[in-house]
């Protein structure tokens, strides 16, 4: 059997963690109340927008603290460890044209009937102004590197 | 005397049924509740088991469902009161009042403390073509015209009067219709911003609706007719006695700023409703919400550096913290005027964003300055405070579990567990024991140097749980005595001198360093050179060939091969 590893148990995280501490904290909390949010009323994909969204959220704020060099190296590689940002998605934004990618959802092209990615990917520019887009995957408005 | 009795409130307002029970079943053998209609009169407004109320003459004996009108007090005698149930069209400036009125039958029974408030005029508008007149509308929707000089205010407006009347309903008629094109314009520009200008338009409505909603009006007896209120129309044309009236008119003069101001309130009932207005509105609740004119797509004349310079400026002053986002901030830097330095939001983000990371950076300079502490220390202090033997550490990890202290991830547990353990241990033992070991250890400790101080004791000292066992004042007291008594070091003296003498010996040492670095490459150099020249030397000798070819180079070896077999 594995052993346990509890809040206090575990290996201390490496300098620096108490200065995020704080906004991981309410990101935390954030992703809490909207796991248990009332879904009456929703469709079935729209429940999972606040997941995907606060998800988001924090992985692009741990990556642009590792990009400030607000956080180490050391403390980046902590806190992917221990899953506090996706890392496969910040691999996803380091390549051109994915900059700000919303999920991974999004750009898996085997899901769909034609091969195509989500409509989010689309940029502004390519479509007519009326259109509102709403991806159904994660409720992204829009995440090409142009808009 | 004159008496009014409302028993059941709810059938207060029915006309119908009043006038459909039989007067003398009703006569009632004693009034339970009364109230006086008006000081003068003798009337009773009186009440059966049924719950109709109606006026009963206590002199006359004779009861009416009808509110009697003293004639000698009747301030209007010229119209009869039945002509105000026709003309409804004085009250559509008040659309509330009919969604009101018909909700009227299903009422809730009013609260009492309201009951009696009379009737008050609420808004007065200038009758065009007929200067001194004054068309007044009451709180409960009546109208009446009032001529200020004269004093005198005519429930039914005469002749002379009435065409001009029927101008000023024409003139509100356009004006309502002018509010709603404006209306509908403004819900096409920005849904939410109508709908703020809407609560501020519909706040005074609201207030009126609360007032309607417990207010018993103090005479009705004359809506006998039963299209009013099919119609919906709550139009009482209650008779106010003479004493009464001298309030009206000192009330009027007071609510006189009231209902300018609800004048501009309304925005549009009685004011002509401009495009300035609209703007000068679409402006007050960008205010509201923070948005600065420049995101409406006007210009400022700041430049786009000193811009940046504010914003960073206002990121200062409100203490930041760098290490949140933009979200979580937004909040608080929307609400300084500093905000608006930069034209867009993006812009802005962006600037937070450098902000940050300068910030980060200075922040991460000054920590490495600062002198750092060891975590334990922090602990220790929080064990001498709350640590007693009675609390096993179980106990006491559960009571302070919340304490920073025990939730700091610098220290383990299981150090903490040991340090509380031995702390407990130790405590339990005489003062004089723990003296005495913390006087043996302090003679093992080789950090403590004659020229330390209390305040920056060598982290082995200040972690040590005999040192910490003692109480405060003993173990300075022991640890300053055994500083004194150590013995002087090689760098005694002032820290100046120390430092120079380092600095010193520090060069000396550089200094031979460097010589014996050259005496090194010295000598590589020169062998180098010798090897150079050796080669050099063979290269020379390899080049020599004479006639008899290469056989001049063999030759030798042959010869000495053939003397070395000689020899042996």
């Amino acid at each position: 059997m594995p052993p346990i590893r509890t809040r206090n148990k575990r290996k201390p995280p490496p300098d620096g963690f108490e200065d995020i501490e704080d906004t991981l904290l309410e990101f935390e909390n954030k992703m809490k109340d909207a796991e248990n949010a009332p879904h009456d009323g929703k469709r079935r994909n729209e429940v999972l927008w606040p997941i995907f969204q606060i998800s988001h959220q924090r992985s692009r704020y741990i990556y642009d603290m590792y990009l400030k060099e607000g956080i180490s190296r050391e403390l980046y590689d902590w806190l992917l460890k221990n899953k506090y940002a996706d890392p496969l998605l910040i691999a996803k934004w380091k390549k051109q044209g994915y900059e700000k990618l919303c999920c991974l959802k999004c750009i898996q092209t085997k899901e769909t009937n034609f091969g195509s990615t989500c409509i989010c990917r689309v940029p502004k520019a390519r479509m007519s102004k009326e259109t509102v887009v709403e991806c159904v995957n994660c409720g992204c408005h829009g995440c090409a590197s142009s808009d | 005397m004159s008496i009014c009795v409302t028993p059941n409130p709810h059938n207060y307002h029915h006309p119908h049924r009043v006038n459909l029970i039989p007067t003398i079943a009703l006569q009632p053998t004693y009034p339970p509740n009364h109230q006086s209609v008006d000081g003068t009169s003798r009337s009773n407004r009186t009440s059966r088991a049924l719950g109709h109320s109606y006026y009963y003459h206590a002199e006359s004996k004779t009861s009416t469902y009808t509110r009697p009108v003293d004639p000698a007090h009747q301030p209007v005698p010229k119209f009869p009161p039945q002509n105000f149930q026709q003309p409804n069209q004085f009250n559509f400036n008040y659309p509330q009042q009919y969604h009101h009125a018909n909700q009227g039958q299903f009422q809730p029974p009013r609260r009492p403390r309201r009951q009696d408030k009379p009737d008050r005029p609420k808004t007065k508008r200038p009758i065009p073509n007929a200067s001194p007149w004054v068309f007044v509308t009451t709180k409960n929707g009546n109208a009446y015209i009032h001529n200020p000089e004269t004093k005198e205010s005519l429930w039914d407006a005469p002749e002379s009067l009435k065409t001009a009347i029927e101008s000023l309903e024409k003139l509100s008629l356009d004006e309502e219709r002018e509010r709603e094109r404006i209306r509908r314009r403004q819900s096409a520009l920005d849904r939410q911003r109508r709908e703020q200008e809407e609560a501020i338009a519909n706040q005074e409505g609201e207030y009126e609706y609360d007032e309607e909603e417990y207010y018993e009006p103090p005479g009705g007896g004359e809506e006998g007719d039963g299209e009013a209120v099919v119609q919906g129309v709550k139009r009482q044309a209650s008779t106010p006695a003479e004493g009464e009236e001298g309030d009206y008119y000192e009330d009027e003069d007071f609510d006189e700023e009231h209902d300018e101001k609800r004048l501009r309130m309304e925005a549009g009932g009685l004011v002509e409703f401009t495009e300035d207005d609209i703007a000068w509105q679409l402006g007050d609740i960008a205010a509201q919400y923070g948005i600065g004119e420049e995101d409406m797509g006007e210009s400022d004349d700041l430049a786009p550096e000193d811009g940046v310079l504010l914003f960073k400026d206002l990121l200062n002053d409100l203490n930041v913290n760098p290490y949140s986002t933009w979200d979580s901030e937004l909040p608080r830097l929307a609400e300084d005027g500093r905000y608006t330095a930069l034209p867009t939001t993006k812009m802005r983000k962006q600037v937070f964003g450098d902000w940050c990371q300068e910030r980060i950076a200075s922040i991460k300079k000054e920590r490495e300055r600062e002198v750092k502490k060891d975590p334990r220390v922090a602990y220790l202090a929080f064990i001498e405070a709350n640590a007693t033997p009675k609390l096993y550490w179980p106990e006491f990890k559960r009571k302070f579990k919340k304490e920073a202290a025990m939730k700091d991830a610098k220290v383990t547990d299981k150090v903490r567990e040991t340090y509380y353990r031995d702390y407990i241990s130790r405590i339990k033992t005489s003062v004089e024991t723990r003296e005495n070991d913390l006087k043996k250890y302090l003679k093992t400790v080789k950090d403590l140097k004659r020229g330390s101080s209390l305040d920056n004791l060598p982290p082995s000292v200040e972690c040590d749980i005999r040192y910490v066992a003692l109480p405060m004042d003993r173990r300075e007291s022991i640890v300053e005595s055994h500083i004194r008594s150590l013995p002087e070091d090689a760098g005694e003296g002032t820290s100046w001198n120390d430092a120079l003498e380092r600095q010193r010996r520090a060069l000396e040492d550089r200094e031979a360093a460097v010589r014996r670095e050259r005496f090194y490459n010295q000598k590589d150099i020169a062998r180098g050179k010798e090897a150079l020249r050796e080669t050099e030397m063979e290269i020379k000798r390899a080049m020599n060939v004479g006639k008899e070819g290469l056989l001049g180079h063999l030759e030798p070896t042959k010869v000495k091969e053939e003397e070395g077999s000689k020899r042996s």
